[in-house]
């Protein structure tokens, strides 16, 4: 009989745990201090979904190092409150952001860290602030898109979550508009478009008449010769090769990555071939500097390569290792600027002068002694 | 000594043997309301321990307490259901290891046992790498896990019931599931993209980070359904474990007994490991760790296996959270951790009692 008492009250509590889940939570009211006329303020973001905001944004927490960019793009450095933790990390890009809370993985958000900047020292949240995430992504078991960290910060009610990818180049201009107009900036926005307008108007006059140049890119350093990465038509870096006039040699395939072997690349026999490295300062320290020892032994492994001498790259010398910030983003014109200048070395450009620009655009000095492509360009 | 003094002894002696897992189950009840206590407390937010506290009695007894929204909001938002659901998918998982055990006259049985979570991580991989199953958005791959978990127990009960219901029959029927799924769910992953194929192995190792107070709502429903009737079956699972045919010379449908068993115990381990991922060793550990305390009787040994399942995982996860602090581990590397200290102790304590 005894036990059956125990179970029954076990059944009890299992009774009360249901219970519990149907206890719902109060609401966090706030006194609605609306201006009149734009506000509540509704828009789509690029996850599709339905963002209302009902005051003017005061307060950013931005999850990625592409959010973080575009609000500087914006000039709206200041609005930010909390970073993510890549955001930390790439402090020489954000040196203001150096300082600001951290709120968890970019992949993994803490949620109660949110929540209590959100909240200041209130007891309750001022719908003025706004998290920016990516609009969809999975890695590890986990979600890390916008659609997961909504559903984190729904206990909270008032904080508005959209989801912007601010890299891809098709949605690029339109995300960063909409962006201008969440955060008044209208205008800022505007001048950013303008003047990557004018930029990739200077490379395609420039270049245009030249003859097109078999482009080779190697979008991260292998690890074996049979499983090489490259990119195809479906990435945003195809485009930036064919802006600077040259042809990607697996343009023909359609995906955004393809993963090849050196036997296909000798076959295909690129005139110059670039590799992509990454580095967590703005650019690398001019030569000599570890950095630029680690370019040199990339390059290195490249011209060394099996069968490299029927290869006309590896022939003439032409292989650069890029920094890859500089090819990816919204900056991603300047990197385009150089593969132009690589490729047609007589072309009128100056892509230190277009990278000095875009830094100031984004309200970060141009760090003096930096290389950015490896081996570095003649100046003029 | 005359009868009725005998008698009399021998009731104090049997009243003290039952009172001892009496005060055991009273134990693990009072152990596992203080750490989940204590686990509430714990998290980056700003809130002291008596705000905790005032937040979590605030709502159960409004009028008496008084919280600030944020708090409560935490708490209730953010905390107890990931520390509730914790509870209740222990208990699950250690009912269903007991039940299984007991069924299958087998220490080393475990709710996995008979290819349950291949089917499941087969099922999340099918949901993760092709996007095919039942279900849509979020509840792609929790519906396609508990679907194939489903389908693997009605695959080993044909195939067993061809050969006849026995503990032999049915290992060997869960192992073939067992390779099948898990050779699928092997060729779904090489066809996987890299970030897919880390999607499945983080799934397969089991987190307690995609809790709801829906989901904990549906787990404890589960076990409120199937519970009562296991516990109900304890005298006949006792009977199972002194051989097929005494307990059928006792009375005991020993097929339909196993079979309805083991439908209960698929259940109960869909139920928790389709929001969970599969969490290993609470289904193998609880019920040992129960009877070297207070022995095999199956009318004690499942709420206590239930009780000691809950403790464990919900520590397990209380460790996965805080150990590697802002890190969160995936919950079963913790049970794993778990589990090997345990092993090297049975490994080392040998004895004939222990089973």
């Amino acid at each position: 009989m005894r036990t059956y008492s125990i179970s029954a009250l076990l059944i009890l509590i299992l009774a009360a745990l249901m219970l519990c889940s149907s206890v719902h939570a109060a609401d966090g009211s706030f006194s609605s201090n609306v201006t009149a006329g734009k506000y509540p303020m509704t828009f789509t973001d690029s996850a599709d979904r339905n963002v209302t905001i009902q005051m003017p944004i005061e307060r950013i927490i931005v999850l990625s190092t592409d959010a973080a960019e575009a609000v500087e793009l914006m000039g709206a450095e200041d609005m930010i409150v909390g970073v993510s933790d890549t955001v930390q990390k790439y402090s020489w890009t954000f040196p203001n952001l150096k300082k600001k809370a951290l709120v968890g993985k970019w992949s993994a958000p803490d949620y109660e860290t949110i929540g209590q900047i959100a909240k200041g020292n209130e007891d309750s949240i001022t719908p003025n602030i706004l998290v920016l995430g990516y609009p969809s992504g999975k890695m590890a078991g986990k979600s890390y898109a916008v659609d997961a960290v909504e559903a984190g910060l729904k206990p909270f009610k008032n904080i508005p979550v959209a989801g912007f990818s601010f890299y891809k180049a098709d949605s690029l201009d339109e995300e960063l508009r909409k962006l201008g107009q969440i955060l008044n900036k209208e205008d800022k926005a505007q001048e950013y478009i303008a003047w990557k307008s004018s930029k990739r108007e200077a490379i395609a006059s420039t270049v245009k008449g030249e003859s097109l140049v078999k482009v080779y890119f190697e979008s991260a350093q292998p690890k074996g010769l049979g499983e090489l990465k490259s990119n195809g038509a479906g990435a945003d870096i195809d485009r930036s090769i064919r802006l600077a006039g040259g042809i990607n040699v697996f343009g023909s395939s359609k995906e955004e990555t393809v993963t090849t072997d050196w036997e296909t690349v000798i076959k295909e026999n690129p005139d110059i071939i670039f590799q992509a490295k990454a580095d967590d300062m703005m650019g690398w320290r001019a030569f000599p500097s570890s950095e630029t020892a680690a370019a040199q032994k990339a390059r290195d492994e490249i011209m060394s390569r099996a069968g490299g001498s029927a290869v006309n790259a590896i022939k003439n010398d032409k292989i650069w290792i890029l920094y890859r910030k500089i090819l990816y983003g919204p900056g991603s014109v300047i990197g385009a600027t150089y593969m132009a200048k690589l490729m047609h070395p007589e072309a009128d450009l100056d892509p230190e002068g277009a990278y000095k620009e875009y830094l100031d655009l984004l309200g970060v000095d141009y760090p003096e002694g930096r290389t950015f492509v490896y081996p570095e360009l003649e100046s003029d | 000594m005359n009868s009725e003094s005998k008698k009399a002894l021998l009731r104090e002696q049997y009243q003290r043997f039952v009172g001892r897992k009496f005060i055991f189950l009273l134990l693990l009840l009072a152990g596992i309301i203080i750490l989940a206590g204590i686990a509430s407390t714990l998290g980056s937010a700003n809130i002291g321990v008596l705000d905790v506290y005032s937040a979590i009695l605030s709502r159960l007894l409004p009028g008496h307490f008084h919280s600030s929204w944020f708090a409560e909001t935490i708490v209730w938002g953010l905390r107890l259901h990931r520390i509730l659901l914790s509870v209740v998918a222990g208990m699950g998982l250690a009912i269903a290891g007991a039940v299984m055990q007991g069924i299958l006259k087998n220490p080393l049985a475990s709710p996995f046992t008979l290819g349950i979570s291949s089917a499941a991580s087969f099922g999340a991989a099918l949901a993760i790498v092709l996007g095919a199953g039942f279900g849509g958005g979020d509840w792609l791959i929790i519906v396609n896990a508990f679907i194939f978990t489903v389908l693997a127990s009605m695959t080993v009960y044909g195939l067993a019931k061809y050969k006849g219901i026995t503990p032999e029959t049915m290992i060997l029927a869960g192992i073939a599931i067992m390779y099948l799924f898990q050779a699928m769910t092997s060729f779904l992953q090489y066809l996987g993209q890299a970030e897919q194929v880390q999607e499945v192995v983080f799934w397969m190792m089991g987190s307690l980070g995609r809790s709801s107070w829906d989901k904990v709502w549906i787990v404890s429903a589960v076990l409120a359904i199937c519970f009562p009737y296991l516990l109900f079956k304890s005298w006949d699972i006792n009977a199972l474990g002194a051989g097929d045919e005494t307990a059928t010379s006792l009375g005991v449908n020993v097929e339909k007994t196993r079979v309805i068993c083991m439908m209960l115990v698929s259940l109960i381990t869909a139920s928790v490991i389709c929001f969970t991922g599969t969490i290993g060793f609470i289904g193998l550990v609880s019920p040992h760790i129960t009877r070297m305390i207070i022995g095999g009787d199956h009318r004690f040994l499942l709420p206590a296996s239930a009780l000691v399942g809950g403790l464990l995982l919900l520590a397990a996860d209380t460790a996965a959270r805080t150990v590697l602090s802002p890190v969160i581990l995936p919950v079963g590397i913790m049970t794993a951790f778990l589990g090997v200290p345990f092993f090297v102790y049975l490994f080392l304590k040998r004895k004939k009692e222990f089973w």
